[in-house]
């Protein structure tokens, strides 16, 4: 859809050329950070509609806050800070709707554990990593996904998620515990 | 992958000297990766212009409004002094009676018509 004139371009040119209503260089950025935001999102809630709906949310909030964009953090940063939050709100969203104990979860969340076909197997991992994650409370879910599936160093998630180094770590440790023993039991 | 596995790899990374981007990869190669549906960016932008185009249109509508409200005030302004003046220059004056159309001799001719002369 974006023009391939776009491509290459640099993501200050693409936001200049979006505020003067050009969709080309809005689905660039689109094209361009949409993997990202689908980690963040779908790591935090899930493979489902709920996410879909959630990652395009992310790029109308965008597309309307582009101009109080200043450039202090990069394109990717601010993406992402929208990301986080709205699945945070989303989260909040699904929890008030009805929830269950965290043990209720586990069982019905259970992982059955195929080997053979490779295809399968992978499958059986994304699920695997999906359901623990899925089983970490929020604010350690945003740690863990931000290390496990965006590859984050300490500051980059510290910078994303607007907390200080020192809160990354002891979350980042936490959650590490946590999982472990999400994973014994699945 | 079974669930050991997984604590394994969790085990050697955050904090304990692998590189962060250890775990993503070592995760990527096991087939967990993330993307969103093929239409995922035409519909974003769909609801984004599709709204502008909206909007544009009432703006639109607004403004055609307004230079129709002017016009038709300009021309009603306009037909106010050209009456004004046709009427001065008819009646002499811009007296109450004039502007209703009602002369001082007038005024005689209606008081005979009602007391019969």
């Amino acid at each position: 859809m974006a023009a391939a004139r776009y491509k290459e371009t640099d993501d200050a040119v693409l936001i200049n050329a979006s505020l003067e209503g050009d969709s080309q260089a809005f689905s660039e950025i689109v094209n361009r950070y949409k993997n990202m935001v689908a980690r963040t999102v779908k790591g935090m809630i899930g493979d489902n509609m709920a996410a879909e709906d959630v990652g395009q949310e992310v790029f109308i909030k965008l597309y309307y806050s582009l101009k109080q964009f200043r450039g202090d953090s990069k394109l990717s940063t601010y993406i992402h800070r929208i990301a986080v939050n709205l699945t945070l709100n989303e989260i909040k969203k699904i929890k008030r709707a009805g929830t269950t104990s965290h043990d209720d979860n586990i069982d019905s969340l259970r992982v059955t554990h195929v080997s053979g076909d490779d295809q399968v197997e992978r499958n059986e991992t994304k699920e695997l990593v999906e359901k623990a994650l899925q089983l970490l409370e929020p604010k350690y879910r945003s740690v863990m996904v931000m290390r496990m599936l965006q590859g984050y160093d300490t500051r980059e998630t510290a910078d994303t998620l607007g907390l200080p180094v020192g809160t990354v770590l002891s979350r980042l440790s936490r959650a590490q515990e946590q999982m472990r023993n999400i994973l014994k039991k699945l | 992958m079974k669930p050991e596995d997984l604590i394994n790899i969790i085990d050697e990374a955050p904090g304990l000297g692998k590189s962060p981007g250890y775990i993503r990869e070592k995760l990527r190669s096991e087939g967990v990766e993330y993307s969103f549906g093929s239409e995922f960016t035409s519909k974003v932008i769909r609801r984004i212009y599709g709204g502008a185009i909206i909007v544009n249109r009432q703006m639109e509508l607004v403004r055609s409004l307004n230079s129709v409200f002017y016009r038709v005030a300009f021309a009603g302004v306009a037909a106010i002094i050209l009456l004004l003046i046709s009427i001065f220059v008819m009646e002499g004056s811009l007296t109450f009676n004039s502007l209703v159309g009602i002369s001082e001799s007038y005024d005689e001719t209606l008081i005979g018509l009602l007391t019969d002369h």
